[in-house]
């Protein structure tokens, strides 16, 4: 008869889980890139045929609110607003958000764009910090400036929404750039299906692009190794994991830098809340929970052409700022909507997504961590079959890269972004060795996430922002 | 060798070669791209030469006809200058600049198109089994304005793809036909709302003779969804003709029906709809008053100062808003009153007194 000792029935059964564990995360990254590739040649099929222009001359189009929050911006602010009021779209109001910014935001805009206090009426009807005044320029009537007491950017939103004077409006970073035809592409579900509550878009990094009066005229990428492993991990989350989750009707993130919503149903959610640091993520979950609690038919998609360029983090330090940040945010959702997983009453959201959030997001970096430490003891414990474990490592490698390299083909299938092949491979290169050293370095980020969540660190971390590339520059 | 190492190296091995492949399809796919390119830019600025010249003299359009009637029929051989594929090359060119030509120039282009067998071709590919092939075939139809098309564009109005009808109802709209007409109005009853907004551009491009058949249709309708379509659409053809339908719906039972009517009415004038616009600034919803509001501003009334003046004080503050801007567009009159409003201190009425004067002092009214 066979008998195991404590020790090695331990590590049979911690074997077996992290085995169990890595198939079902293969798995289901597997089903989400099958159906986000059908899902984005289906898409691109649709969006190539259909006279989508047409909504600049439509009767019919909704018009938007956009919505930008800026702390201490007043080295870009002046571009990013240009960039935002030279949109193509028939009927928009931009709405900037100063949210007590230390440095000279404020007077910058007021200087650049001849602004004015004019006295308004403003009724809270979402919480928000003080708004002090409200400024309008008569050079452009599209733009509002808000100048309010700082209070986060979910704060500075909820300001924008109460001001806001169209029926949608759109949440985004005051230092992103949106593309030219952005809005045209986002609202489209909208017209074509009035349920339809929020729309995200896709968030692509601008680092080591050239940048033209607040357009990114040339795509390229950056010199910097970690921007370019973002790149890749950014094809990766939106063009099969959102695509993917949206095709399913299950969506649960609309990035905070890109998503237009309906702002009625936001301002009857209460807005953004204040006490995450996920706002995004939590304002998506919230509006599932409400449309299902209310038995309200609702839509809630990913669209992979309307593009929103940002800057990425350059150094260690502030992407690992982020990353926890991210993680936090996860941590915290799930947390405040624990009731909605598995819970038929949520269908695919609480059934499927909320699961997959809990099992893949929240935990898979704690189950990662925990089988690089039982590797490293198992090695010098001599209780590992060294042959098979580099097999199996290879696997685990390589199915990653597969999905990486997925993505950027998927990407270039469907949108050919960089001009020269030379991008592309560049890209590709790296989606092979993402798998070593930068993956692990990302899940070290997470796993710390967990202590200062514990600890209670609701802090947003420091952006530090260079800057677009200009020509010449 | 154990059975979980076979599997784990053959899985190693699918995953390689998916990977190699795919990174193969990206080289190849760049290269083949870049050759097509470069062949198809020669050929476009040969048609294109030959293209501007026949829109500026007779004979050179006669050589541009029988080119194309060649390339058409494929009875290229012993013409010089023609090569394999110029097929796609010339459609290219005319497509792209009928696309950026109107009337009689356009015009001649059409004509050379339909003479030169484009017509005939395009009516075929409108009948192949491929979905690609009808869209393509469509989009042509569309460009070259084809009136010789509009009964095989009817005809696909029923097409079994979405897109093939969507472009359909696109290329109808913008050829204008009156035969197309009857089918526009049935797709602004479409479940697909994508085709309701199509044929709303259509209807709208079409301008007021669509009225009539609009008007006609809309007397029949039940569905207060589709009625706010039409009373939108009434409202964008500004035709005076539609308000006598328009005023009835003032009374209609369901709110978002009544704003749409207000705002049409508001949109086509007439001294019937302002009268009828300020007895709704006493409604019960505020919806009502505050787009009653909106449009006796839009109308330029000054005779509903007085009433207006009542609304600066009203519980939901866009009524008040809306009150106060038309009292703003209603000139010395309406401005008199909101200053008078901000010397008496009323809580609701004096900070969008405030606010509106402050916006017409800096010109943003």
């Amino acid at each position: 008869m066979l008998t195991w000792d404590p020790g090695t029935l331990a590590l049979l059964i911690a074997n077996t889980l992290i085995l169990g564990y890595f198939l079902l995360l293969q798995g289901s990254y597997l089903i989400l890139l099958l159906i986000s590739f059908v899902a984005v040649l289906r898409y691109r099929c649709i969006v190539d045929h259909e006279h989508w222009r047409g909504i600049i001359q439509s009767p019919l189009t909704l018009p938007i609110s956009l919505i930008a929050p800026a702390y201490n911006e007043e080295r870009t602010i002046v571009e990013s607003v240009r960039s935002l009021l030279s949109l193509e779209y028939p009927e928009y109001e931009v709405i900037v958000v100063n949210d007590g910014s230390r440095d000279a935001t404020l007077d910058t805009l007021i200087e650049h764009f001849e602004l004015r206090a004019i006295p308004v009426t403003i009724e809270y009807s979402i919480p928000c910090q003080p708004i002090r005044d409200v400024y309008r320029s008569a050079r452009y009537p599209r733009l509002v400036v808000i100048d309010k007491e700082n209070g986060g950017k979910a704060d500075a939103l909820n300001a924008g929404i109460i001001m806001a004077a169209h029926p949608l409006f759109c949440a985004m970073d005051a230092d992103s750039l949106l593309e030219g035809n952005a809005l045209l592409r986002i609202t489209r579900p909208f017209l074509e299906q009035p349920e339809t509550v929020a729309v995200g878009g896709i968030v692509r990094i601008a680092n080591g692009c050239r940048v033209e009066h607040g357009r990114v005229t040339e795509i390229s990428l950056s010199s910097n190794p970690l921007v370019i492993f973002q790149h890749v991990e950014y094809l990766r989350a939106f063009l099969f994991g959102r695509v993917g989750w949206s095709a399913l009707g299950a969506l649960l993130i609309i990035s905070g830098a890109f998503g237009v919503f309906k702002r009625q149903v936001v301002l009857d959610i209460g807005g953004y809340r204040h006490d995450t640091v996920g706002e995004d993520f939590e304002l998506v979950v919230r509006m599932h929970r409400h449309m299902r609690d209310h038995k309200i038919p609702y839509r809630i998609v990913f669209l992979p052409d309307p593009v929103c360029w940002t800057e990425a983090p350059e150094t260690l330090r502030v992407l690992g700022q982020q990353r926890n940040r991210w993680q936090r945010g996860l941590i915290d959702t799930l947390r405040i909507h624990q009731r909605m997983g598995l819970n038929p009453r949520y269908g695919r959201v609480g059934l499927l997504a909320m699961p997959y959030f809990v099992i893949i997001e929240l935990i898979g970096p704690v189950i990662e961590m925990s089988g690089y430490l039982f590797v490293i003891i198992a090695f010098f414990l001599h209780l590992i079959n060294l042959p098979f474990f580099l097999l199996f490592l290879t696997l685990a490698i390589l199915l990653g890269t597969l999905l990486s390299v997925a993505s950027v083909v998927l990407d270039e299938v469907a949108y050919r972004r960089f001009p020269r092949l030379s991008q592309v491979l560049t890209l590709v290169a790296f989606a092979l060795i993402e798998n070593v050293g930068y993956r692990q370095l990302t899940v070290w980020w997470r796993v710390r996430a967990f202590l200062d969540y514990w600890r209670g660190n609701k802090s947003w971390g420091i952006m530090e922002r260079r800057g677009f590339a200009r020509p010449g520059v | 060798m154990s059975f979980s190492s076979s599997l784990i190296i053959g899985i190693i091995i699918v995953c390689c070669t998916l990977i190699t492949a795919m990174i193969g399809f990206l080289i190849l796919k760049r290269m083949a791209l870049g050759v097509a390119l470069a062949y198809s830019r020669t050929r476009d600025a040969f048609f294109e030469h030959l293209i501007l010249h026949a829109l500026a003299d007779m004979e050179d359009a006669q050589r541009l006809r029988e080119i194309a009637w060649r390339v058409y029929t494929r009875q290229w051989g012993g013409t010089p200058g023609l090569r394999p594929f110029d097929l796609q090359a010339l459609e290219h060119s005319l497509l792209r600049a009928a696309g950026e030509l109107r009337g009689s120039d356009r015009q001649i282009l059409t004509d050379i198109f339909e003479e030169a067998g484009g017509l005939a071709r395009s009516l075929r590919q409108l009948r192949s089994p491929r979905c690609c092939q009808r869209l393509a075939a469509v989009q042509k139809l569309r460009i070259m304005h084809s009136r010789g098309a509009v009964p095989e564009l009817i005809r696909a109005l029923s097409d079994r793809s979405r897109i093939v009808r969507h472009a359909a109802l696109r290329a109808l709209g913008e050829i204008g036909d009156e035969r197309a007409y009857p089918f526009l109005l049935r797709a602004l009853e479409d479940p697909d709302r994508w085709s309701v907004h199509r044929a709303a551009d259509s209807a709208v491009a079409a301008g007021a003779a669509m009225t009539p058949l609009l008007l006609e249709r809309f007397a029949s309708l039940q569905d207060p969804q589709t009625q706010i379509i039409y009373v939108r659409l009434f409202g964008l053809l500004r035709d005076p003709a539609a308000a006598p339908q328009m005023l009835p719906l003032l009374d209609a039972p369901e709110t978002p029906l009544r704003v749409a009517a207000i705002n049409a009415l508001g949109a086509i004038g007439g001294a019937e709809s302002a009268s009828r616009l300020r007895a709704l600034l006493d409604d019960a919803h505020w919806e009502i008053r505050a787009a009653a509001a909106q449009t006796l501003g839009a109308l330029m009334d000054r005779e509903s100062a007085p009433l207006l003046e009542r609304l600066l004080d009203d519980p939901v503050y866009l009524v008040r808003y809306s009150a106060a801007q038309t009292l703003i567009c209603a000139g010395d009159n309406g401005q008199a009153v909101l200053r008078a409003v901000i010397e008496t201190n009323q809580p609701h009425a004096d900070p969008v007194a405030r606010q509106a004067l402050g916006e017409l002092a800096y010109g943003l009214v």
